[in-house]
């Protein structure tokens, strides 16, 4: 059967023009000739259409990266910029950077080849002793950032993300091998505007007693999607993602996560919450494979949803690929509006509405929170959603 | 651990299939493949109106430009649709006045399967027994239908549908693929082509059906698919509960059901379709059996009316099959009960689809996968909340259950939400046979396979309860005889 | 009735009984106890047949015949009942149903015919007034939502129900109240007779007030390490296990 070369859009023709002539650039750049970026017709973007979010080229970038927080000051910052990369801050002892050609990333899907396709160069971050100093990924509108970290067995490191772009395509690749008894730990923050499209593939391999902890927020933009793929390849490895959705306007965004089970007995647990209104839209997207090797697996995925005005939309698909039979698999997923009952009971003790339901969307969606210890960091990303509220309220 | 692969070993020996024989009978069969010619030969064989043959060739040339789907998760061969026959008939008198003008053959053989095709047979039963309307298809046509005068007196007309496009076109014009358009999918379009024969059933307003109807599909002759229609209309405050069953030879050769069911539930109107699907599997090494590639879609059109589907699905080599509700009047109702077994190499892909669009409209969806050997057994659901289905609500229950280490149980939901006046509710488990379980079990005395079927009954025990009493008691039998060697 | 003899099991491939000897007669009640850890479940599910525990060396006989090498549901039908510590729910398996299909899987296996619906039906109301086990328990799914001490109590309803020759008590008082420890006592002794024995494990001395042992035996490190009467257990009550703790 012969496939027609689809007609690219000027969207899509902007994106072409701008790979660099490297050998992911080239991959990309194949890709995109042979089928053009995926639409609602391929299963995994059935909700989040980026052919139609790219039909007109994307306006140029704008916005900043956003403030780095109090708690961050003693941080390593990677800057990310549309004409570079940058380092500010004092590095330890144990962590080595270099950069890298960007090779072509196969078998992970469109954003990671077009993520892959317009980095320049990948970043490679070499860890082979605990780093008590987090590192922050500050993204600036517009930005191609690959990432590639080695973590040595136990060594340790914390990543912070985060970007403000008010309009532009940013696209992000992060590849992390975590080595044996070794931790890695991310926080990301995801704002983006009406004008702004985030795609970022994060590729997670852990070994034996390793562990992947993530916790996001997401504000959404014109489109935002956040992939990440988890493969606890060695046994008795951890995965612990939890996540915050906050959409309003017509946001849009979207968490597609995959988590394999390679060996025997890892736990997974994944939390995810998200409060949608105006004519925002948000996709929750959570599988879980368990392969035949993988017994006494014990998994768990839960996502919550709130709808908070007509016109919003939650799109959700929780899955479970199971090929092994000693396990624990479950997932749990609801949706609805908020509680009437709790309402009225805050504001029979003198509450306005606005402010019980702000209050009840906080605590709904904050307990996500609750994983992270650093309490610093903790009440950043309170703030932020809580600033969401009052600001959405407005 | 010996008591695993005791349990592993004996649900590995699967069961011989107990419908597995032959009718040995003279056929009358369409030649091989499919263009239009067949179309006509099968709609002139049922002596149609001009209308009908139109809109089976219209299916057909549309049919022409689709592609089969793939994005179920079930592998097979490329099915070549030219080497196949599309119509296949027991040769008979024209007309039948008695049944004693069947074939005894045929009636031989629905002995055999335990349905009751003379009508005194089943009265002549255990006094007081529920009475069971039967329509008998065997291959393309339907050879008997029982207690029609009787149903007819209270205005229930139930017939076959070859029977219905002749004496009943109007409903049958109103109707037909209102539910599911000709268009709506590869195989839903290729039986609205070649459909040759099921089950028609009309309930007038006001009218609860006064007996079981039922339908029993048997697939006999070779090379040949099974292409059934069935049509259900309740009219306004009208209850009927329909029962079908379904079982087909051993044969070496992979055959092809694709059958399409509509129903359409007016305004305070209740259908309950109770399906127990027991085709032939294939043999232990995965060769042979039935492909059976079904649509199913109950339209709730009318206010407050309310379809439930509950399925025990044990046979066929590839299931993919999703009985769906929309869910458009106000108040309205879908139920999906759901219990689906695979043991060798069987693979099945199936759930429901509940779409919302009416205000208030309520669904629920109870599912228990059972996976065993080397089989695949997917769950796929969608529910659905559109912008005017305020105040609709979902829940979704999703059990699997594995029994050794060579199978797959998978869970598929997807979940759209249009309204923040909905809510929906998901849960899905994926676990096996308790160790633990088993040992308290066989510690009382219950020896391995009598305490692997009633731990599985119990795990399915929700869902039968759903199904009418002597469906309940035949399906209990058939879980435990679908995934054991030596009970039943 | 049971004899052991030089016992050994291994689970997970270590060693936790090691080289036990015991014999009850018919008619006696032998008690069992000893500190946690000391092997007394491991006992209680190698007799019972329970998988991953190895028997790899010894023999274990009710009256006269092997039972190491037989089934759990066989050990069962030669009259071999255990009260399990943590009896285990069913979801979806009415207890009559349970109780019905285990009590004729037995009469089966022993060549003797099933009890008919009505005599079971008959049977079972019976002996549940005796233990103040109610109807709706009996409808509802084997364990399920029932709280500590009526599992126990359902316990001794099965073993009333399927009149065992030889039971195994393991840690029937763990969990229960003292009213509920009356009610299961009075049930447990009711069941004694010439013909019947059993073998009471426990950690603590205040179910053997109830249930009058003939002998207790000490267990531990894997071996009986002292045996007497009836005094023995209030002696360990006072002194606890301490003084074995060389022994093993």
């Amino acid at each position: 059967m012969v496939l027609d070369t689809p007609t690219l859009s000027p969207g899509e023709a902007m994106v072409l023009a701008g790979l660099p002539m490297t050998e992911a650039g080239d991959a990309a750049r194949d890709s995109l000739k042979a089928s053009g970026l995926p639409n609602r017709r391929v299963e995994a973007f059935k909700w989040t259409d980026l052919r139609a979010a790219l039909s007109e080229p994307v306006a140029d970038p704008d916005g900043s990266a956003g403030l780095i927080p109090a708690c961050l000051q003693e941080a390593l910052v990677l800057d990310f910029a549309p004409d570079g990369f940058g380092l500010e801050g004092d590095k330890d002892e144990g962590l080595i950077i270099e950069t890298e050609h960007s090779l072509p990333m196969d078998g992970a899907g469109p954003v990671a080849v077009l993520a892959a396709g317009r980095a320049p160069r990948a970043v490679v971050l070499r860890v082979t002793s605990p780093q008590t100093r987090p590192i922050v990924l500050r993204r600036h509108p517009g930005a191609p950032m690959r990432l590639r970290i080695e973590l040595a067995d136990k060594a340790e490191l914390t990543l912070i993300d985060m970007g403000l772009a008010a309009a532009g395509l940013a696209t992000g690749l992060i590849e992390a091998d975590v080595g044996a008894g070794a931790r890695l730990i991310r926080y990301s923050v995801q704002r983006g505007g009406a004008q702004a499209i985030d795609l970022t593939h994060t590729s997670v391999e852990v070994a034996n007693g390793g562990s992947y902890a993530a916790v996001s927020l997401m504000f959404g933009a014109k489109l935002a999607r956040a992939e990440t793929t988890v493969c606890l390849a060695g046994s008795t490895a951890r995965c612990d993602l939890s996540g915050a959705y906050l959409l309003a306007g017509q946001s849009h965004a979207d968490m597609t996560i995959r988590v394999v089970h390679r060996a025997p007995g890892s736990e997974t647990r994944e939390v995810f919450k998200g409060a949608v209104q105006d004519r925002a839209r948000g996709v929750f997207q959570g599988k879980i494979l368990v392969e035949r090797a993988a017994q006494q697996t014990d998994a768990r995925q839960n996502h919550h949803a709130l709808m908070l005005s007509e016109g919003a939309e939650i799109d959700v698909k929780p899955e479970l690929e199971i090929y092994a039979d000693d396990v624990q698999c479950a997932h749990g997923n609801t949706i609805g509006a908020l509680d009437d009952q709790a309402l009225f009971y805050m504001r029979q003790r003198g509450i306005d509405a606005v402010t019980a339901r702000a209050l009840l969307v906080e605590a709904f969606v904050t307990e996500v929170f609750d994983a992270m210890t650093d309490p610093g960091l903790r009440d950043w990303f309170v703030g932020l959603a809580r600033d969401w509220l009052a600001e959405v309220r407005a | 651990m010996p008591a695993v692969k005791e349990t592993i070993e004996t649900v590995e020996s699967i069961a011989e299939y107990e419908h597995g024989f032959v009718t040995e009978i003279e056929m009358d069969m369409a030649p091989k493949g499919l263009n239009t010619d067949i179309v006509r030969f099968i709609s002139a064989k049922k002596e149609e109106p001009q209308w009908m043959l139109d809109w089976r060739l219209r299916a057909f040339e549309r049919w022409q430009t689709m592609q089969e789907p793939s994005w179920a998760m079930v592998r097979y061969p490329a099915i070549d649709f030219q080497d196949a026959y599309y119509y296949a008939a027991p040769k008979a008198k024209v007309e039948l006045n008695s049944l004693d003008e069947l074939d005894p053959e045929i009636l031989a053989t629905y002995q055999k399967l335990g349905i009751p095709l003379r009508e005194q047979e089943v009265l002549a039963g255990v006094r007081g027994a529920p009475r069971i309307a039967v329509d008998a298809v065997f291959d393309s046509v339907s050879v008997a239908t029982t207690f029609r005068e009787e149903l007819a007196k209270s205005g229930v007309i139930f017939c076959s549908m070859s029977e219905a496009v002749r004496e009943h076109p109007e409903l049958v014009q109103a109707y037909l693929g209102s539910v599911v358009p000709l268009s709506d999918n590869f195989y839903a379009t290729l039986n609205s082509a070649v459909f040759s024969d099921g089950t028609f059933v009309y309930i007038p307003p006001g009218v609860r059906c006064p007996m079981e109807l039922s339908t029993y599909f048997r697939i006999n002759a070779a090379e040949t698919g099974q292409f059934e229609r069935t049509l259900i209309i309740a009219d306004k405050g009208s209850y009927v509960s329909y029962l079908e069953g379904c079982t087909a030879p051993k044969r070496d050769e992979n055959q092809l059901h694709a059958a399409v069911v509509e129903l359409v539930a007016l305004e305070d109107a209740e259908i309950k379709y109770s399906t127990v699907q027991n085709w032939y599997p294939g043999d232990k090494n995965g060769l042979g059996g039935i492909y059976n590639f079904v649509t199913k879609r109950a339209d709730c059109r009318g206010a407050r009316s309310k379809v439930s589907w509950t399925q025990v699905e044990t046979g066929s080599a590839v299931t993919w099959k999703y009985p769906s509700c929309i869910l458009r009047g106000e108040e309205s109702q879908g139920e999906f009960y759901s219990i689906a077994i695979t043991n060798g190499h069987q693979q099945a892909d199936t759930g429901t689809k509940m779409i919302h669009l009416g205000a208030n409209t309520r669904s629920r969806i109870v599912s228990k996968g059972i996976s065993a050997g080397r089989s695949n057994n997917t769950y796929r659901g969608q529910v659905s909340a559109h912008a005017k289905a305020k105040g609709a609500r979902n829940f979704t229950q999703c059990d699997s259950l594995l029994i050794g280490d060579q199978c797959g149980a998978h869970t598929i939901p997807y979940v759209e939400a249009k309204t923040p006046y909905a809510t929906f509710e998901h849960e899905a488990t994926t676990t096996r046979l308790s160790e633990d379980q088993l040992f308290y079990c066989r510690q009382r005395g219950l020896p391995t396979e009598d305490a692997v079927a009633l731990l599985v009954n119990g795990f399915v025990r929700e869902v039968l309860q759903e199904l009418p009493m002597e469906f309940a008691v035949e399906a209990q039998k058939l879980v435990a005889i679908s995934l054991e060697g030596s009970v039943g | 009735m049971l004899k052991i003899h030089n016992l050994h099991v291994d689970v997970g491939g270590t060693p936790i009984i090691k080289g036990l000897t015991l014999e009850v007669p018919a008619g006696e009640v032998h008690a069992i106890m000893g500190p946690n850890g000391a092997g007394k479940s491991t006992l209680s599910y190698a007799l019972t047949g329970r998988d991953g525990y190895e028997v790899t060396q010894g023999t274990a006989t009710l009256n006269g015949e092997d039972l190491v090498s037989l089934a759990p549901e066989e050990r069962a039908a030669k009259g071999l009942f255990l009260s399990f510590q943590y009896p285990l729910e069913i979801p979806g398996v009415p207890t009559l149903t349970f109780l019905r299909t285990a009590l004729n899987a037995q009469r089966k296996a022993r060549g003797e015919g099933e009890v008919s619906v009505p005599d079971f039906m008959k049977l079972s109301r019976d002996v549940a007034k005796k233990l103040g086990v109610t109807q709706d328990m009996l409808k509802r799914p084997l364990n399920v939502g029932f709280s500590g001490g009526e599992k126990k109590r359902m316990e001794i309803y099965q073993m009333a129900l399927l009149d065992p020759r030889f039971m195994i008590l393991d840690e029937t008082d763990s969990g229960l109240d003292i009213d509920a420890l009356k009610v299961v006592s009075e049930g447990v002794n009711a069941l004694r007779g010439p013909d019947k024995a059993m073998l009471v494990i426990t950690h603590y001395q205040r179910l053997l007030d109830h249930i009058k042992p003939d002998r207790v035996h000490v267990l531990a490190g894997g071996r009986i390490v002292d045996s007497g009467g009836p005094d023995l257990a209030l002696a360990l009550e006072k002194g606890g296990y301490d003084r074995y703790k060389d022994a093993a």
